[in-house]
């Protein structure tokens, strides 16, 4: 009871944000991120990521693009509270983030916004050399994915390298698939880590 | 037996069943342990009131008035609003404020060129949709440069991140380390430019 108290609590103070003008959000939660056996951050290349990517039925491979050269990987666990901060993080500015299709949707801003809050988190907490796995990928509506159908919109989605593989998630559906098993692999139109 | 389930398959109509989507649960107990970040009051926007709006089109066309080598352009909207100039200054002077409230300053890898420009255009869109922009997505995006000169003190040298804004006023460049915003006419690497991601 305390802690829905907390909760319902935490949001209102979020929700009127607004009024008083500055902008108030939950500080971005450090994603945990996988270790090997001594407890070492484990890191992948870009050339691994590649590997991957291609091994998850991405073909045109001139259309993923690395910015950096080692990343983080995420426990899959961990998403969750990343997707927690991102809905309150998007309520405190007004925007619901499960209805946010309803209106004129760029999916660009969500996983942006992610992969900075990801970001912000690793600077605060570790300052390990080590960029956050969390990318961006836009592709082609061909087929349907759950609550998303094949209409041939171009759409984008959180692209996330994890302890399951690589993971796409969709913010306002929650959805989430490994990029092997997502419908629309073939018509991907971009990649940015 | 393996042409017989071949054939089987053939002569069975499958039943058409959707496959179970995976969803993520958010985690609101965890959510509720945060500290709240306050950051610094952000320039209001005001939507729609007769903004501009354009199309990839009209910013190649812009950007081609400006230099022969017009950058690849990635995006997923189709319909972008430009801001008014006076907000793009006032917003370029709030990042400023932003980065030093978190403490924030170049790492390598970690929060380098390219994590400065996304968080900037990051942050633009959210102010955007928390002032109601329903008329399309912010016509400020992060570009690729080849970095041949310097900067908005920034040194010359390999490949660079900047952030590129189609304001009331036309294209202009921001450099979010420094927060540095010039006409893209006057920009040094405009001819430079290699992708924009809008």
């Amino acid at each position: 009871m305390r802690r829905l108290i907390l909760i319902a609590s935490g949001f209102l103070a979020l929700g009127s944000s607004a009024s008083v003008q500055e902008l108030r959000m939950p500080q971005f939660p450090m994603p945990e991120l996988v270790t090997d056996d001594f407890g070492a951050t484990k890191q992948i290349g870009f050339l691994k990521f590649l590997h991957e990517l291609q091994k998850s039925g991405v073909q045109g491979l001139d259309d993923v693009e690395f910015l950096d050269s080692s990343y983080a990987v995420l426990k899959s666990d961990c998403l969750p509270v990343l997707a927690a901060w991102l809905e309150a993080a998007c309520r405190s500015v007004g925007v619901e983030l499960p209805l946010a299709r309803k209106g004129p949707y760029d999916g660009t801003v969500f996983a942006r916004l992610l992969e900075v809050g990801a970001s912000l988190a690793a600077v605060r907490e570790h300052g390990k050399p080590l960029a956050m796995p969390i990318g961006l990928m836009i592709c082609k509506r061909q087929h349907d994915w759950g609550d998303l159908g094949g209409d041939g919109q171009v759409d984008a989605y959180v692209l996330m390298e994890t302890d399951r593989g690589l993971l796409v998630y969709d913010p306002p559906t929650r959805q989430l698939v490994e990029l092997s098993q997502f419908p629309n692999t073939v018509d991907i139109l971009r990649i940015q880590f | 037996m393996g042409v017989l389930s071949v054939l089987l398959g053939f002569t069975a109509a499958a039943p058409v069943v959707a496959e179970p989507v995976e969803r993520v649960v958010p985690d609101l107990a965890a959510l509720s342990r945060l500290p709240v970040t306050v950051l610094p009051r952000p320039p209001a926007w005001t939507a729609g009131s007769g903004k501009p709006t354009c199309t990839v089109d009209d910013i190649v066309a812009e950007l081609r008035a400006i230099t022969p080598k017009t950058p690849k352009i990635i995006h997923q909207a189709s319909i972008f609003v430009r801001p008014d100039h006076e907000w793009m200054v006032a917003y370029v002077r709030w990042f400023r404020k932003f980065g030093t409230s978190l403490n924030l300053h170049f790492e390598d890898e970690l929060f380098d060129c390219d994590k400065f420009a996304r968080c900037f255009v990051a942050y633009a869109g959210l102010i955007a949709q928390r002032g109601g922009e329903s008329g399309g997505s912010l016509c400020v995006g992060w570009a690729v440069v080849d970095n041949q000169r310097s900067f908005g003190g920034i040194e010359a040298g390999g490949g660079h991140a900047v952030v590129i804004a189609d304001t009331s006023q036309g294209l202009f460049v921001v450099e979010p380390q420094t927060a540095t915003m010039t006409p893209l006419g006057d920009y040094p690497n405009r001819d430079g430019l290699a992708e924009l991601n809008l």
